[in-house]
């Protein structure tokens, strides 16, 4: 599997984020709180199918833990370090 | 095919728009009143009546939807026809002095289920005065808003009262026939969605409901944020990050099953309908009128109904299921066949469905309301709550929104389905969340 970056990751993220919550890329920050965002159930759900999608990964087989998805800059790193 | 000419005075109904249209009409056939729901404000002091309808009547003439109807012409597709451009929207508008909060719920309970009285009209206002505070109970046709919409139009009235709006543009939509091999390839799936849904089960039977009463009883309750935050730290910790919806459909569940499955219904696996507001996934600002919504359907086994773990575990994996598979948007555009269908052919075949389908309830979370300013007609807001009439069947449904970091909560059922005992249960069952 191919190593992707932090960057890389975040850059999916934020976009897919922006096509989700109809925002500009400018007003998501990566250290924002996933519900100061506008996530709510459904729009978190919907985001971790885009990524599961785009990386080729099996999120909720992959461990991955409350505190990985805090943020999309936390979600990045750990998707990241998925490999 | 031919595209469809626009018309300025021709705003297409989407599949789900024909949908509430065909639940207004069994609502209004069944008990007289039709599909339709009321926003209460509460404020902190009293509204001056005068000056609500002066604001609010010349508001209505800024609205050419208001004074439409629904139609159909030549082609598949019906539209809202619009009214000329400054309509003579008629305005209900009643005061009524209680002397307790008990009192002014029974007034808007009253109101909510009161039909309205002229053909075009859309759009009623009940002021309650209660020691020193006002009730502001709206109550609003299903046909031309939907939750999130009616909120939406209360806050352009706000900004048309502090001076800074001009009204609300008429944003016509077209008929969205094409690409019709789109929405077949939509339907076939939704179908293989239902029957996958619905594997067997029992045939259902509706609840029968004692006595010739129509009208919908509410009980709401509210809870402080101090008490909203330990629920959402107890969603969390029991359902994860930001999954409260699975959370509050779990408890639901827990708290209905005490009184659906126990008896008068039998324990049958349920279908429980929930409905979504898809406005976050659309661009460009938000649409007031019509009925931006879609739906989740869940099925909830029989044996699962009390154990809140294991509910959490099947509402999240079908939740996922149901985004992986886009099922909220392929309804929309499924939904989008119906509307050749007449509405008595489209009601009799939504009834047969609907009737083999077990007693249930539906189920929305809102969230924060989307009415964000502090004051309405210069009152405080103490809260915002949603009161909505249920088609029958289900006939029941539990509602969650939130207000400024408070959870309200309103159970909603037609008179005569439940008992003030198991209504009270229910609710005693909820505040435990």
């Amino acid at each position: 599997m191919a190593l992707r970056s932090v960057e890389e990751v975040l850059k999916t993220l934020i976009r897919e984020t922006g096509i989700i919550l109809s925002l500009e890329s400018s007003q998501i920050s990566p250290d924002e709180p996933l519900h100061l965002l506008g996530f709510n159930s459904m729009s978190l759900v919907e985001l971790f199918v885009v990524i599961e999608k785009n990386f080729d990964l099996k999120l909720m087989e992959s461990g991955i833990g409350p505190k990985d998805v805090k943020t999309l800059g936390s979600l990045a790193r750990r998707i990241s370090a998925m490999g | 095919m031919a595209s469809i000419p626009y018309s300025s005075k021709k705003h297409y109904l989407t599949g789900i728009d024909w949908a509430i249209q065909v639940l207004h009409r069994m609502t209004r056939r069944a008990s007289g009143c039709g599909n339709q729901f009321q926003v209460v404000f509460e404020l902190e002091g009293l509204v001056h009546t005068s000056v609500l309808k002066e604001q609010l009547s010349a508001f209505l003439t800024r609205c050419p939807y208001l004074g439409g109807a629904p139609s159909r012409d030549f082609n598949p597709a019906p539209f809202w026809k619009i009214a000329s451009s400054a309509p003579n929207i008629p305005l209900h508008l009643r005061t009524v002095q209680v002397v307790d909060e008990q009192e002014a719920h029974r007034a808007l309970e009253s109101d909510v289920n009161l039909p309205f009285q002229k053909t075009r009209e859309y759009f009623k206002v009940l002021h309650v005065a209660c020691a020193g505070r006002s009730f502001l109970g709206f109550t609003f046709d299903h046909r031309l808003f939907d939750g999130q919409g009616a909120e939406l139009f209360l806050e352009k009235f706000q900004s048309s009262f502090e001076g800074c709006a001009a009204g609300i543009p008429v944003a016509l939509e077209p008929a969205y026939l094409d690409p019709w091999a789109e929405k077949f390839d939509a339907g076939k799936k939704i179908n293989r969605h239902f029957i996958k849904l619905t594997e067997n089960l029992p045939i259902g039977t509706s609840p029968k409901i004692s006595g010739k009463a129509f009208a919908n009883r509410f009980l709401a309750f509210s809870f402080d944020r101090d008490q909203t935050s330990s629920i959402i730290e107890r969603a969390t910790a029991q359902a994860g990050y930001l999954m409260f919806l699975p959370y509050a459909l779990a408890v639901t569940v827990r708290a209905m099953s005490r009184v659906l499955s126990s008896g008068k219904s039998g324990a049958s696996d349920w279908v429980i309908p929930v409905s979504i507001d898809m406005r976050a996934s659309e661009a460009g600002p938000a649409k007031i009128f019509f009925n931006q919504l879609s739906f989740f359907f869940f099925r909830i086994r029989a044996g699962e109904f009390e154990d809140l773990p294991k509910l959490i575990i099947s509402i999240k994996a079908q939740l996922y299921e149901q985004m992986k598979h886009k099922t909220p948007w392929l309804l929309q555009q499924a939904s989008m066949l119906m509307r050749i269908l007449p509405l008595p052919l489209f009601e009799r075949m939504l009834q047969s469905f609907l009737r083999k389908l077990p007693p249930s309830f539906s189920f929305s979370s809102m969230g924060e309301t989307v009415f964000k300013a502090d004051r309405f007609m210069d009152k405080k807001i103490l809260n915002i709550r949603h009161l909505p009439r249920i088609p029958n069947p289900p006939g029941v449904g539990v509602f969650f929104t939130q207000f400024q970091g408070k959870l309200n909560v309103v159970l909603s059922y037609l008179e005569g389905m439940l008992s003030d005992e198991e209504a009270n249960l229910i609710v005693t069952e909820l505040r435990r969340m």
